[in-house]
């Protein structure tokens, strides 16, 4: 019992946050990410890491059915709390840790489960129904390309046919290169870490490559804007995608208003080194370098997410989303529900 | 009989190092990433006590023998490797093929992190997969070629032989080349610092993207201590092994091993990670005719000298 209270009050103490924005959330964002910092919190990036689900904003009733196949893929003990304003912050985090702690409640929770993640809710032919809600990279993904057709010999359902688990096979497509690919639907967001709030897309990769995509927002249209807060927002992001914690502690600590003039500039010397290295895909680089020095100025480009992200492969495609994520929302094209069909592409 | 409980003190010493290891790479890491270095040190013991108690999660149709193998695996790899290292005179596994072994043991490193992202069953987990086997390509033949340096010059595959032979000058010394392309190596195998892509955070974390509990806290005591014991094996490799003035062998063995894990796991934490079509240019087009240019300096030196 000792030892059991113990390892409780140890894995109480520093909670993994898996951190995720809706539509008109960004300020709460900050907030939250700003108290993480002060905590030592960590924010992980897959649900399946964290403890704390913390959804910034008020959540619109369409999106729940996507925050609970999202809750459904925390393993748990597992908290989750909504926080509708920054002045929710500081109220929520403090109870975490006791929330976390009561051991019984998470028994109960576990209990009432499987341990197998909730599974996607099909597909219609537009792509875009709403309970086909899902958070993004996870677990729905039966359909990769790689003959994943040898698992369904065992006793699974068929839906119809080649179809483990009632997920359905890859489809093949050519590719540029004339040969083909396997080629697999795949949903990112609208309920996805460091992500524009609302903006869901549907993107068809080969390999890894986004041959196709589409988006649509969950959220109203806002009026064109970027604030340098905003910008440095953008820089935060990205830097943290990459894995450059370090850099992007600094970013949010600008964009708070807590870092000096000097900060500011180190940032901007870094993004340069970091397009020199083309360890940052060159064109986010730029988009993060206009924002920071011209706000106003970068507000004449019309991003569309799908139009940005097709051709990319997957990593170059999310750090340039991150990049661009301030003008995506400004763009006047995004409107709710906004379609734009797959397209052609090279 | 006695010759068992002879072998398990050394045997349970060389565990008890690989863990202490990856915990000194965790605090470094983090330390590097900025964190004060109090919470650097401790966060290992929340970690772990978090993820003990953390359900274990499937994934739809995962391939679970295979996924929960590889990672499990990780670990006791680094302790073989460890194993390798000769403390003092002798290693806890002595072969006179200790620098093939070394070299095996990081190519099974290959399928396990291949099949951590394939299990999982999910698109993250398979593009980490395949880019760590992009990656893999790019640093093994310069790491194979590095290997080769050492063993060259000491005329022996042996880790304690070769250990020895740096009598009076380390190999680090004249076979920088092949120290660094190594170092490149460990950071590839153990997936951290600039060679990390295969588990980026903007793929979610990659091969590690489904993971949770107990199975997330084998993986990156794995990786952590891949990476200090592919360090330790540099030690007789590159840095003299046991040899230095006042103190023991095993001591200096210790010291050294420390300083450069520690120092490997700063520079893994202060580099970014970098974008895998940018890398195989740099690791095959660079790297690799260098080493191979260092493999013919020693074997030049070494025709002179004999």
């Amino acid at each position: 019992m000792g030892m059991t209270a113990l390892v409780n009050r140890l894995a109480a103490h520093r909670p993994a946050c898996y951190l995720v924005e809706v539509p008109g959330g960004q300020e709460t964002r900050w907030a939250l990410e700003s108290a993480l910092d002060r905590l030592g919190w960590w924010q992980v990036t897959a649900p399946g890491h964290a403890d704390v689900l913390l959804m910034a904003g008020a959540l619109p009733e369409a999106l729940m059915p996507a925050t609970e196949v999202l809750w459904s893929q925390l393993p748990g003990p597992r908290v989750r709390l909504g926080l509708e304003a920054p002045a929710d912050v500081a109220d929520a985090l403090a109870e975490v840790r006791s929330l976390l702690s009561q051991a019984d409640a998470h028994w109960h929770d576990g209990s009432q489960r499987s341990d197998e993640v909730q599974r996607w809710l099909g597909d219609d032919e537009d792509g875009h129904e709403e309970h086909t809600s899902h958070e993004g990279h996870e677990e729905h993904e039966g359909h990769e390309g790689h003959d994943h057709g040898d698992h369904d010999e065992g006793g699974h359902d068929h839906d119809m046919g080649m179809s483990p688990s009632g997920i359905p096979l890859a489809g093949g497509a050519e590719d540029r290169d004339g040969l083909e690919m396997d080629q697999l639907v795949h949903p990112w967001g609208p309920l996805l870490h460091h992500w524009p709030g609302g903006l869901e897309l549907r993107i068809t990769l080969r390999g890894d490559v986004v041959a196709e995509a589409s988006s649509r927002w969950w959220a109203d249209a806002r009026p064109p804007d970027v604030s340098p807060g905003e910008a440095w927002d953008a820089v935060a992001t990205t830097l943290a995608l990459m894995g450059d914690e370090r850099s992007a502690r600094r970013a949010r600590a600008v964009r708070d208003g807590h870092g000096d003039h000097a900060d500011a500039e180190v940032l901007r010397r870094h993004i340069t080194r970091l397009r020199r290295w083309q360890t940052l895909p060159t064109e986010a680089a730029a988009t993060l370098l206009d924002l920071v020095e011209d706000p106003e100025a970068s507000l004449a480009r019309d991003v569309d997410a799908a139009r940005l992200i097709r051709g990319q492969d997957l990593s170059d495609a999310r750090l340039l989303l991150a990049a661009t994520a301030p003008l995506l929302r400004a763009a006047p094209a995004t409107a709710r529900a906004h379609h734009d069909g797959g397209g052609s592409h090279g | 009989m006695g010759e068992f409980w002879g072998a398990l003190l050394p045997a349970m010493t060389v565990c008890v190092a690989t863990v202490a290891l990856a915990w000194l790479v965790s605090a470094t890491l983090s330390t590097a990433e900025g964190r004060p270095l109090r919470a650097a040190a401790a966060s290992p013991v929340f970690e772990a006590a978090r993820l003990l108690r953390q359900r274990r999660r499937r994934t739809i149709e995962a391939d679970l023998l295979l996924w929960r193998l590889a990672g499990w695996s990780m670990l006791p790899v680094a302790v073989l490797l460890v194993g390798l290292v000769p403390w003092g005179e002798q290693a806890l596994l002595p072969s006179s093929l200790g620098v093939v072994w070394a070299n095996t043991l990081d190519v099974v490193v290959w399928a396990l992190v291949w099949l951590l992202g394939w299990g999982a069953n999910s698109v993250a987990g398979l593009v980490g997969g395949y880019r760590f086997l992009a990656l893999a390509l790019g640093y093994e033949l310069p790491l194979m070629f590095a290997l080769v340096a050492p063993a060259l010059a000491a005329s022996s595959l042996d880790l304690a032989v070769i250990a020895q032979a740096q009598d009076p000058v380390w190999y680090v010394v004249w076979m920088p080349v092949a120290f660094v392309a190594y170092l490149v190596g460990v950071l590839g195998f153990a997936v951290h610092g600039p060679l990390a892509a295969p588990a980026g955070r903007e793929v979610s974390g990659g091969v590690l993207a489904e993971l949770s509990g107990p199975d997330l806290l084998v993986v990156r005591l794995g990786r952590h201590a891949l990476m200090a014991a592919g360090a330790a094996v540099a030690v007789p490799l590159f840095l003299g092994g046991g040899d230095g003035p006042w103190w023991p062998a095993p001591v200096w063995v210790t010291v050294k091993v420390v300083l450069l894990t520690a120092a490997l796991a700063w520079l893994a934490g202060r580099l970014p990670a970098l974008r895998v079509p940018q890398l195989m240019g740099p690791l095959w087009v660079v790297l690799l005719p260098l080493v191979v240019l260092q493999d013919l300096v020693v074997a030049v030196v070494v025709q002179g000298v004999g």
